[in-house]
């Protein structure tokens, strides 16, 4: 077994962190606004990207759809890591070398980078996505890629608590 | 005792053991229940908001007209996936889920949503004043109970 880093032990060591995991009611509020951040992210952005699939919401323009949804997703990525981070630091020693914890991380950064490279690219034209027909085919692949890389990262992130 | 019996015989199953003896299918299964209730509860949100705010996601009469117009058949599907992903859930350990003190709290949380719902997707077409004001009030009642079944869903665990 490898060495735990600095870090990790100073982290873990914290008087927030050693509070946060003996505490029976902080622990539980902690991962239920987690579970909720989760359902605001993906519920937002699965709405967002299957509207750009053309698979809901047909009769709405896909501009004002995204539009609409990337601010709820936004603040569900806020919750998500208003959360995480503390659920992280309080566990710290037990999950810095956790396998599905680095799968995860590693998910998330390709989804960010996803959201990155469409808002750098494709989605400068977003205002002009008005039907169907005007919504590029790039914009479609990073939808589809989107979905899969944040159901990834659903998957990954429970399956920390079984390894 | 319905559901007790049906989450027993479920576990007894082919695909409750199959589910229940592999770690990895047990956490697809939890994954897959996550992924559900996150799409059932984005789709409602989104609907339900654009209910009580029309200019949500789109101004135009046709939205205002029909604001679930699309929203229906995700809602179930993704209503589908989690109820099946779920029921999956509790026949891991019916007993302990049975009887946990938020068990049929949740249920009956579930039910209110569902018919909330349901009832929503009704009247929202009608332009009749009285019919705005029901689906604005039901648009809210339903989007507290499914943040409720969310959030009791959590707490199933830590009781």
């Amino acid at each position: 077994m490898s060495a735990v880093p600095g870090w990790v032990v100073t982290l873990h060591d914290l008087p927030a962190s050693v509070a946060l995991r003996e505490s029976e009611l902080l622990f539980p509020v902690l991962q239920t606004v987690h579970v909720l951040g989760v359902v605001l992210l993906f519920g937002g952005i699965a709405v967002l990207d299957l509207r750009l699939l053309r698979l809901l919401w047909p009769r709405r323009s896909p501009a004002a759809v995204v539009t609409a949804m990337l601010p709820v997703s936004w603040m569900g990525f806020a919750m998500l890591v208003a959360s995480g981070l503390p659920e992280f630091a309080a566990q710290a020693v037990a999950l810095h070398a956790n396998p599905y914890l680095r799968a995860k991380l590693v998910l998330l950064s390709l989804a960010l980078l996803n959201i990155a490279l469409a808002h750098g690219t494709v989605f400068r034209g977003l205002g002009r996505w008005s039907s169907d027909a005007s919504v590029p085919a790039s914009a479609r692949a990073f939808a589809a890629a989107s979905l899969v890389l944040w159901s990834g990262v659903i998957y990954t992130g429970r399956m920390i608590a079984f390894t | 005792m319905f559901l007790h019996e049906f989450f027993a015989r479920l576990s007894h199953s082919a695909v409750g053991a199959w589910v229940n003896d592999s770690v990895p299918v047990f956490a697809s299964v939890l994954a897959m229940h996550v992924a559900g209730l996150s799409l059932t509860l984005g789709i409602v949100l989104a609907g339900n908001v654009s209910v009580i705010w029309p200019g949500f996601a789109g101004h135009g009469p046709a939205n205002e007209r029909a604001p679930l117009a699309g929203l229906l058949s995700p809602f179930l599907l993704g209503l589908a996936i989690t109820g099946l992903s779920g029921a999956l859930l509790v026949s891991n350990a019916p007993d302990s889920y049975y009887f946990n003190a938020l068990f049929a709290p949740k249920f009956q949380l579930l039910a209110v949503a569902v018919l909330a719902q349901l009832a929503l997707a009704g009247i929202a077409r009608s332009q009749t004043t009285m019919a705005r004001a029901a689906s604005r009030g039901l648009a809210v009642v339903a989007s507290v109970a499914w943040i409720g079944v969310a959030i009791l869903g959590r707490w199933l665990g830590f009781i």
